[in-house]
């Protein structure tokens, strides 16, 4: 069985490093990007099973990245996404989160890797029963 | 970073008001001024009457006008009892007779004692007599106010015109002047009534709008700390804590006490993100209004199911049993904002469980009230003193026997549980009894 592939876009290392570790613990292969315009690019030539995505970044942020993918055809209008933030302050951007439909949305603060990776792994498992 | 500070001092209909204020304050001050300059010459002119009823018509009719006068007996009689009015009322300076002949007003009488430099001798033309004091003869005028300024000062003159009672033809003008400066006084004073009044009713109202303003601008400036602090102060929290997580995901090669010291340190960077985010729920909660939670119908089945969920971990860490109703009827609704419903009881359990002894249970429930559902969430912990219950659900404050059990917390968690039931119009209130445990109640509206 071929390992489903992970895309991570955020531009804090430590977020990156630490989901990445914890995802290839488990049985993922996991690809990397740091901004929104990097992340595209790979979700692009890679269609990654599923993508995990900060809001806030520099060039290109999570929802214009989010936005560029539904509208780049039928892979990218239905490939899971999941949003992380700590914006939940902001009513904006979380009017913005809901309206892009991300298969979910974490408060990055009030999560650890281990509930995320469980979600994936939840996530596409469904996904597998239902194709 | 973005402070909103607005430019514009006020909304413009800070500026109606304070027109509006200024228009109807100048407006009754104007009238005020005309009804009491008006009521005032009226009292005067009364006064000026009953001066002018002890004038004896027919001993008038007797006076010559001329020095012969001064040995008529009616005329010294008179004389002497108009010396005494300005001894008697000293607001009243001159009271005086006019005739008119040649066309000139002559004194037949006046007041002053015969000694005074301001005497008229019987006879003594009026050198500074006015249009009004000519017109009072000529035009046979009716009972005048007369405003005046003359080598003896600013007067009002009343001006009484007295007839011969059996041919009603004008046979004398009586002049009573009295010293101007009561008059305009009284006028001063009651004008002064709205004019001040106006000018209060402005400053409070220019403070008000001043302090209003200064809350709004600390409004926003703490909207904007809070949506800076939540993402500049937990994304670096959060990268700390996940990489301790992920090296204790992987001890081998670790010593025992490198794997101690890493676990403390990731215990206290959770405990430092805990305190953060109730801070900000607490300051979110605090702009919230009722209007922008997003409610929506949560069912309470799978409400439960996501409590017993997500405090498993915990729960195992302490030993605690949690008993959660699984009698819940699927559909059975609340309507409120999830993410705020969720936290709520998030806070709620995540006290039940701090402050309950190892091995203790934990209840989980929901009642049917008719409109409401009474959720209670039952510990068997430490309990709270009768003192300290009404005020656990103070901001900042923390009971002392949480205190005893953990110097950790900010005390805002309760505090944000009430703001939560407030904002869905639900309640929460608790009971408990120290040593055997606490049981807090949240009422809240049935979808």
């Amino acid at each position: 069985m071929t390992k489903a592939k992970i895309l991570i876009v955020d531009d804090d290392e430590a977020i990156r490093k630490s989901l990445k570790d914890a995802l290839e613990s488990e049985v993922f292969e996991v690809i990397t990007a740091n901004d929104g315009v990097a992340g595209l690019a790979s979700a692009l030539n890679e269609k990654p099973q599923l993508i995990l995505t900060d809001v806030k970044m520099p060039l290109l942020d999570g929802m214009g990245m989010l936005g560029e993918l539904r509208k780049s055809g039928d892979w990218g209008k239905k490939v899971p996404v999941i949003i992380l933030t700590n914006f939940d302050t902001d009513e904006k951007i979380m009017q913005d989160i809901v309206k892009n439909e991300p298969s979910y949305y974490f408060l990055k603060s009030k999560i650890s890797p281990s509930i995320i990776v469980s979600t994936i792994k939840e996530k596409l498992a469904i996904d597998i029963q239902n194709r | 970073m973005r402070f909103n500070f607005s430019t514009r001092i006020f909304s413009w209909y800070y500026y109606i008001i304070i027109t509006a204020i200024l228009i109807i304050g100048a407006l009754a001050s104007v009238f005020t001024y005309l009804k009491i300059s008006e009521s005032t010459q009226k009292a005067l002119l009364k006064n000026a009457a009953t001066i002018g009823s002890i004038f004896d018509t027919s001993n008038i009719l007797s006076f010559r006008g001329d020095a012969g006068d001064l040995k008529n007996p009616g005329y010294l009689s008179l004389k002497n009892k108009l010396e005494k009015i300005p001894e008697i009322n000293s607001e009243i300076r001159f009271v005086y007779l006019w005739g008119y002949r040649d066309q000139n007003v002559y004194f037949f009488i006046d007041s002053e004692p015969a000694t005074s430099p301001d005497y008229s001798p019987p006879g003594q033309v009026y050198g500074e007599a006015t249009e009004i004091d000519y017109n009072m003869f000529l035009k046979n005028l009716p009972s005048t106010m007369e405003m005046s300024t003359d080598r003896w000062g600013t007067w009002l003159s009343a001006l009484t015109p007295i007839k011969d009672p059996s041919t009603g033809k004008l046979i004398a003008v009586m002049g009573v002047d009295m010293s101007a400066n009561t008059y305009f006084r009284t006028i001063y004073v009651y004008t002064a009534i709205p004019v001040l009044s106006t000018i209060f009713v402005l400053i409070l109202i220019v403070v008000g709008f001043i302090l209003r303003k200064r809350e709004q601008e600390f409004l926003t400036f703490k909207s904007e700390l809070v949506a800076i602090a939540s993402h500049e102060i937990r994304s670096p929290l959060t990268g700390i804590t996940w990489i301790m997580d992920a090296l204790l995901r992987e001890p081998e090669g670790m010593s025992e006490k490198q794997k101690y010291d890493i676990d403390l340190v990731k215990n206290k960077s959770e405990e430092l993100l805990l305190t953060v985010n109730d801070l900000l729920d607490g300051a979110v909660a605090e702009k919230l209004s009722k209007k922008r939670l997003s409610k929506q119908s949560i069912q309470v089945k799978a409400l439960f199911e996501e409590i017993r969920n997500n405090s498993f971990l915990v729960l195992a860490e302490k030993n605690i049993k949690l008993n959660i109703d699984s009698s819940v009827a699927p559909e059975l609704t609340i309507l409120g904002d999830l993410d705020r419903i969720k936290r709520m009881f998030n806070n709620l359990l995540s006290n039940a469980i701090k402050y309950s002894k190892s091995g203790g249970s934990v209840k989980v429930s929901a009642i049917n009230e008719e409109a409401n559902l009474i959720f209670s969430i039952k510990d068997e912990g430490i309990g709270i003193s009768p003192k300290d219950q009404n005020k656990i659900f103070r901001g900042f404050f923390r009971s002392e026997n949480a205190k005893k059990i953990t110097s950790n917390g900010t005390g805002l968690g309760l505090h944000y549980v009430k703001q939560i039931a407030e904002l869905h119009n639900g309640k929460v209130w608790c009971e408990s009894k120290e040593g055997i445990g606490s049981t807090f109640y949240v009422k809240l509206p049935k979808a």
